[in-house]
Order: C-alpha cells, then sequence, then structure tokens
C-alpha cells in the first residue's frame, strides 16, 4: 500500500530543511574556497620558494664553474682561438717562417672554414668549433726545419694543429749546403677556432654582416 | 506526551500520559454532543501522538492452524484467513504464536478483528482530519500480553480477570504467554453485594468454553490470576472452589502497577489507567491500525528525519566549516612566514647577482667550451715529440737512413664521411698512423745483416711504448715463403739499394682500424 503524502503537513519542515542545506552547502562551499585560496597561496609561494632556492643553488654552481674555467677561457682568448679567424695573421705568419728559415720554395692553400664540431661526438650547445685547413708545401734544408717553421707559426694569433705531413727526400744524396733543399714537406694544418653563439655574438655578427 | 483515547462500548476516555504517569483524563460518553466536544478539543491539541485502546464486547478471538510458511506466502495466508473469518470488518489482526511440537509442525495463528466500530470509525475519520499522529489501534487482550509477559508467568493455562469498572469484568486466557481468547462480560446487577460469587460464575462459564474447544485439557487445572484493589485477597477470590479445576492467584493492582512502572495510585475502577499505561511504555507489535491510519505518525516522523537531518547537516556544515577555516588560517600564517621566506631569498639572490663579477658567457657554455677544448688538444698530434722519439732510435742505427717519413691520424670508423678540404683529419681521435721508409747506407751484399738491422730498429721501436702498433711493411729481404725471391750471390754490388718501410701508431688504436 503507498501511502499519498501530505506535503502540506510536511511543508515546514521541507523548507526548513531545503534552508538548512542551502545554507550548509553555501557555508561549506564557502570555507572550501577560503581554504583552496589560502592554500593555493602558500603552494604558489612554496614553489617560488624552490625556484628561488634553485636558481641561487644554479648561480653559485654556474660562478664556481665559470671560476673554476674562465683560465681556459682566457688561454683561448689570448691564442685567438675564439669567435673570429686570423686569416690575415695566419698567411703573414708563414710568410715571415718562410723568410727566417730561409726556405727556396713555400706554397700554402688556406681552405674555407668548415663547422667540425660534430666529428667531436659531444653536444656543444651554443659553442661551435671551426677548423681552417692549410696545406702547406715547402722544401726543406732538413727535417728539423719542419719543426722551426711550426715554432714560427705557433707564435701567430690562432691554434692549429699540423695534422698531417708527408716528408720526403728530394735526392738520395744530401746536400750539405744551407742554400739547399733536401727534404720536400707536404702537410695539412688545420686552424681551428671556437665560435660562441651568446647573444652579444650573434648581434656582433649579425651588425658586422647587415 | 502520549494521548490515549480508551474506547469502551459506552465512553470515550482521553488520558494524557508522560513518563510513566498518567497526567489527566476526561471521559466522553457515546452521545452525539459529547462526541462533538471530544473532536473539538482533538482539533485543538492535534500534534500529540495518539493511541487508540479498544476494550468492547465485540472483538473475536479465533485460534488456527495454518503450514508453516514464511514470507509473502504467510502474508497472503494470513489476509486470505482473515478474510474467510472476518469479511465484514476491516479492523482485523493475525498474530503467528508458536509452532506445533508434532505432526507437520504447523503454525498456530491467533486472529482476531472488531466487528461493530462505528464510533471507532468515526474516531478514526476525526484523527485523520485533524491530522492527528496515531500510533496504533490497541485491545485489552493484545495489551494484557504484555502485562502477562512483564509477569514472567510460568503457568501454561493461564486466566487473567480484570475489573475495568464495578460491571465489567474481562477474563483473557493465555497459553503460556500468548493470547489466545478473551471476552468481556457484564455482572448481573443484582450481584454487585457478591462479585466474588459472580467472577466464580463467570470463571466456571469460560473454563467450560475452553474445555469445550480444546485450549484447556479436562485434566488440567486453571491458574487465574485475579488483578483487583482489594486490601483483603479473601474478599476478591472465590471461596468455593474445586481447587482440582483452578488455582487463585491475587494480584494487587497498585503493587501491579508500580512494577509495570505507573506512577500514579488508582483504584479498582481505572483499570484502563493501567493498561493506558502500559500501551504507552510498551512497544506492541499487534495492532488493528492499518498504515493509513497511522500516516500522519510516519509524516510527522518523516517531518522529525527532516529537522533532525537540517540540524545534523548544519552542525556538521558549521563543524566542517570552522575546521576548514582552522586550516584556511594555519595556511595562511604558514604563507605569511613563506612569504618573508621567499623575500628573504629574493633578496640574497638580487645580492648574490649584483656581487658576482661579470663573466662574458655563461656556465654552460664555457662548460662546453673546455670540453670541447680538450678533446681538441687530445686528439692534435705533437711532431716535435714525435720527431725526437723517432730521432732517438735511428741514432743508434746509424747505417739506415731515411728516404720519407709521413704521418695521419686515423679515422675513426663510424665517423662520418668528410669531403672537405679538412679531408680526414679534423676527428676527436688520437691515434696517428706514422709510415717510415728507407734504405741501408753503405749496403756491403749481407743481407742477413740488413735484416737484423732492421729487426733491431723494430724491437727498439716496440720497446720504447709511445708506439702502440709497429708493424714491418717492407724488409730488406722478402722471406715470405710464399713469394719468390732472386738475386746474384757472392758479388758486392754497390748499387744495389736495401730498402725497408715501417708502420707505426701512436696513441690509442681503434678497435676498428
Amino acid at each position: 500500500m503507498t501511502l499519498e503524502p501530505d506535503w502540506n503537513y510536511m511543508k515546514k519542515p521541507l523548507i526548513i530543511f531545503s534552508v538548512a542545506a542551502a545554507l550548509s552547502l553555501s557555508v561549506l562551499g564557502w570555507a572550501y574556497a577560503h581554504l583552496a585560496r589560502h592554500a593555493d597561496t602558500y603552494t604558489k609561494i612554496t614553489l617560488q620558494i624552490r625556484q628561488q632556492k634553485a636558481a641561487i643553488r644554479q648561480h653559485l654552481t654556474d660562478t664556481a664553474t665559470l671560476k673554476k674555467y674562465l683560465h681556459t677561457y682566457a688561454r683561448l682568448k689570448q691564442r685567438g682561438a675564439l669567435n673570429s679567424e686570423h686569416r690575415l695573421a695566419w698567411i703573414n705568419g708563414f710568410r715571415r717562417a718562410v723568410q727566417q728559415l730561409k726556405l727556396r720554395s713555400a706554397r700554402y692553400r688556406l681552405a674555407a672554414r668548415q663547422e667540425v664540431t660534430k666529428y667531436f661526438g659531444i653536444s656543444a650547445g651554443n659553442v661551435q668549433l671551426y677548423a681552417s685547413t692549410m696545406a702547406i708545401d715547402v722544401e726543406l734544408l732538413h727535417e728539423g726545419d719542419l719543426l722551426s717553421l711550426l715554432a714560427v707559426l705557433r707564435k701567430t694569433p690562432g691554434l692549429f694543429n699540423a695534422a698531417s705531413c708527408s716528408l720526403r727526400a728530394k735526392e738520395a744524396r744530401i746536400v750539405l749546403n744551407a742554400q739547399a733543399s733536401n727534404v720536400v714537406a707536404l702537410c695539412r694544418i688545420n686552424w681551428y677556432t671556437f665560435v660562441i653563439n651568446t647573444t652579444e655574438n650573434r648581434d656582433a655578427q649579425q651588425a658586422s654582416n647587415p | 506526551m502520549k494521548r490515549v483515547f480508551y474506547l469502551t462500548n459506552s465512553s470515550i476516555s482521553v488520558y494524557h500520559w508522560q513518563a510513566g504517569r498518567i497526567l489527566d483524563s476526561v471521559v466522553y460518553p457515546q452521545n452525539e454532543q459529547c462526541l462533538q466536544q471530544l473532536f473539538a478539543n482533538i482539533e485543538a491539541a492535534n500534534d500529540i501522538d495518539s493511541i487508540i485502546l479498544v476494550d468492547v464486547i465485540e472483538e473475536e478471538f479465533v485460534q488456527e492452524t495454518a503450514p508453516h510458511v514464511s514470507g509473502n506466502d504467510r502474508k497472503a495466508l494470513l489476509q486470505r484467513k482473515l478474510r474467510g473469518r472476518f469479511s465484514q470488518s476491516a479492523m482485523t489482526l493475525s498474530i503467528v504464536q508458536e509452532r506445533e511440537k508434532e505432526g507437520r509442525r504447523d503454525d498456530n495463528i491467533l486472529l482476531a478483528g472488531l466487528t461493530r466500530m462505528d464510533t471507532l470509525t468515526q474516531l478514526l475519520s476525526c484523527l485523520q482530519s485533524c491530522k492527528v499522529p496515531l500510533t496504533g489501534i490497541y485491545s485489552i487482550p493484545i495489551v494484557s500480553e504484555l502485562i502477562v509477559r512483564a509477569l514472567k508467568l510460568e503457568t501454561q493455562h493461564n486466566l487473567l480477570i480484570s475489573r475495568h469498572s464495578d460491571s465489567m469484568v474481562r477474563q483473557s486466557f493465555f497459553n503460556h504467554c500468548h493470547i489466545k481468547s478473551s471476552r468481556l462480560s457484564s455482572l448481573p446487577r443484582e450481584a454487585a453485594g457478591d462479585r466474588a460469587g459472580a467472577i466464580t460464575e463467570e470463571i466456571k462459564k469460560s473454563q467450560r468454553y475452553l474445555n469445550r474447544i480444546k485450549l484447556l485439557p479436562h485434566n488440567r487445572p486453571l491458574d487465574v490470576y485475579l488483578i483487583d484493589d482489594r486490601t483483603d485477597p479473601s474478599q476478591a477470590l472465590p471461596v468455593s472452589y474445586d481447587p482440582e479445576l483452578a488455582r487463585f492467584h491475587y494480584l494487587e493492582l497498585n503493587q501491579l502497577s508500580s512494577r509495570l512502572g505507573l506512577q500514579n495510585k488508582i483504584h479498582g475502577g481505572q483499570l484502563a489507567l493501567l493498561f493506558s499505561h502500559v500501551a504507552c511504555s510498551s512497544r506492541c507489535p499487534h495492532d488493528y491500525a492499518q498504515p493509513n491510519d497511522k500516516r500522519y505518525t510516519y509524516f510527522k516522523r518523516a517531518n522529525y528525519a527532516l529537522l533532525t537531518a537540517a540540524a545534523v547537516l548544519v552542525l556538521f556544515s558549521l563543524g566542517d566549516s570552522i575546521s576548514l577555516l582552522t586550516d584556511a588560517t594555519e595556511y595562511s600564517s604558514k604563507a605569511n612566514i613563506a612569504q618573508q621566506q621567499l623575500d628573504y631569498l629574493k633578496i640574497r639572490r638580487s645580492k648574490l647577482v649584483a656581487d658576482s663579477p661579470k663573466f662574458p658567457l655563461r656556465a654552460q657554455d664555457i662548460t662546453a667550451l673546455v670540453k670541447l677544448n680538450g678533446k681538441l688538444e687530445r686528439s692534435m698530434q705533437n711532431p716535435d715529440t714525435l720527431f725526437k722519439k723517432m730521432g732517438g732510435h735511428f741514432a743508434l742505427f746509424p747505417e739506415l737512413k731515411i728516404d720519407s717519413f709521413s704521418w695521419k691520424p686515423i679515422k675513426p670508423a663510424n665517423m662520418p664521411s668528410n669531403n672537405s678540404d679538412q679531408g680526414e683529419t679534423v676527428h676527436a681521435n688520437r691515434a696517428t698512423r706514422i709510415e717510415i721508409s728507407g734504405h741501408l747506407n753503405k749496403f756491403n751484399g749481407d743481407y742477413l745483416y740488413a735484416q737484423r738491422l732492421v729487426d733491431r730498429l723494430i724491437k727498439s721501436l716496440k720497446n720504447d711504448g709511445y708506439f702502440s702498433s709497429v708493424k714491418a711493411i717492407e724488409l730488406p729481404v722478402n722471406t715470405n715463403p710464399d713469394t719468390a725471391v732472386s738475386g746474384v750471390s757472392g758479388e758486392t754490388n754497390k748499387a744495389t739499394r736495401v730498402k725497408f718501410s715501417i708502420q707505426l701508431v701512436t696513441g690509442e688504436k681503434p678497435d676498428d682500424s
């Protein structure tokens, strides 16, 4: 048997319950929102604290790293191995060496520079290594002149490596004369330059190549 | 507080009961005027929980047996039996009392019905229209069962005799505590002086009736419990009764009342107060009211439930909100402390940045630069060292002269091909292949000596440790058994040049080179 409800009899409690429910939900909702707001503020501040701490740690680490490696940077800069090539100095250095060693025949060919970072198997980020190969063909009195030639070149700005060389006796018999040439040397000298793509460098490059 | 409408054949008494005490009583004789007055009073106070207690002659009890079933089957069975027995009455009830101990073990069922109920119908109609919450409609025999249970009688066949007025006496028969039959009888007017004798006659009638309907075996005595207010039990108890047939027990009214929790002092004619108290204070599971009669009780309970739920909801939300606000306050204070820490860290960071020297490039760039430079430096060949080493070894063998000398880095197998001007000279591998070709100066034709000389040179180079590999490419004499050798023996041919060539590797020799 189903009882038909008497809504009129239950009107007042129903209204009271509805009002109480609405009031309770409103109060609860407001309280939750209030809590969520403060919790959110706290979470954001703690996140910022973590970020600040991380930034300070990073700054200290970076400073230590910079201090640790700055002498290498300074050395490379002093050697003229950073950012711009000194082609004129290299050619001039070669010419000076030939004059100093009084070599009879000396030819060179300096190739266009190429980016060679990838051949070293590391990801260097903003740093790129360029190499310009200078092929030289010189006639020497004896093989020691090659070392002297390289020693003179070392005084020029730039970083180089005599990557490969082939020396052979020009004649079967050695001529004991200061003006003679007994050895022919064919060498490939790689001139290296590090280019660091910092914002300032890019701006400078754009300014120089509008 | 509860209200009891005590309905008899001649009147309706109204009692207000609260906490074991009857607060007041009003008797309305059954006439039109008094009933209107009653209904007006009901309308004026309609919110009190009410009980109707029926004490009328027109109540019938029937004992039946039925197969033991349960659930909806039992409900249907009982309804069918009630319809069969009391087809004209809407006020019926059924009580499944106990199971038989033998045979099919059927259920013993008591069927009860109110056969005439004009006044009750009017009263119910009034209660419905006034929206009075009616808890139940009980009859005196049903309530008597509660009294018998409270007394914890150990006897089996019990007859409870209660005198409800000077002229009316009710006899209710119980098997143990289960009501089986009840009868309201009026005492003859001429018996007013010898009430005990009149009651004795009524007991005998009842005993014969019970014997006849086999509720009481012939050879079993009847235990008679008489409720009366007389201080001297001998005045109330029958004197000339065969003790083989009946044993009499006297229940003093006020002692019984206090035992059942009624706080009022009552006398013999007010037994209705005791039954009203029992009906109000105990929960009787059987009543005549239909669900529709009690609908306002349900609605009132629903109202209470709603109000309770509303109160609980408000209290819970307030409690929870206070808890949440406390948490929020805690978060707020923690946020304030954290903000101070953040401000301090910001100042510290800006001070650190301000105090730090200005570097021309970033840390990761300088790290990359150093790593790349390290790899480059490790890959560079130093001709000075090479020349020094070679010069040292050849100085040990002045007969051996160098014709050509070359070095070239060994390209790793996994390096991409490079067709540029850099050739294959740029990579991180520090291994270098050196090739030396020469001849024996002033050769006198002694190939064995020449061979030994070159072997000693090779051995000297191997012992140096600077070279990771030393290999002869060409020896003064090719002693390979798979090739042919020819020459002129016994002559010294000064024009003959005895050549040799050696391949050396410095640095880490790649596995796949």
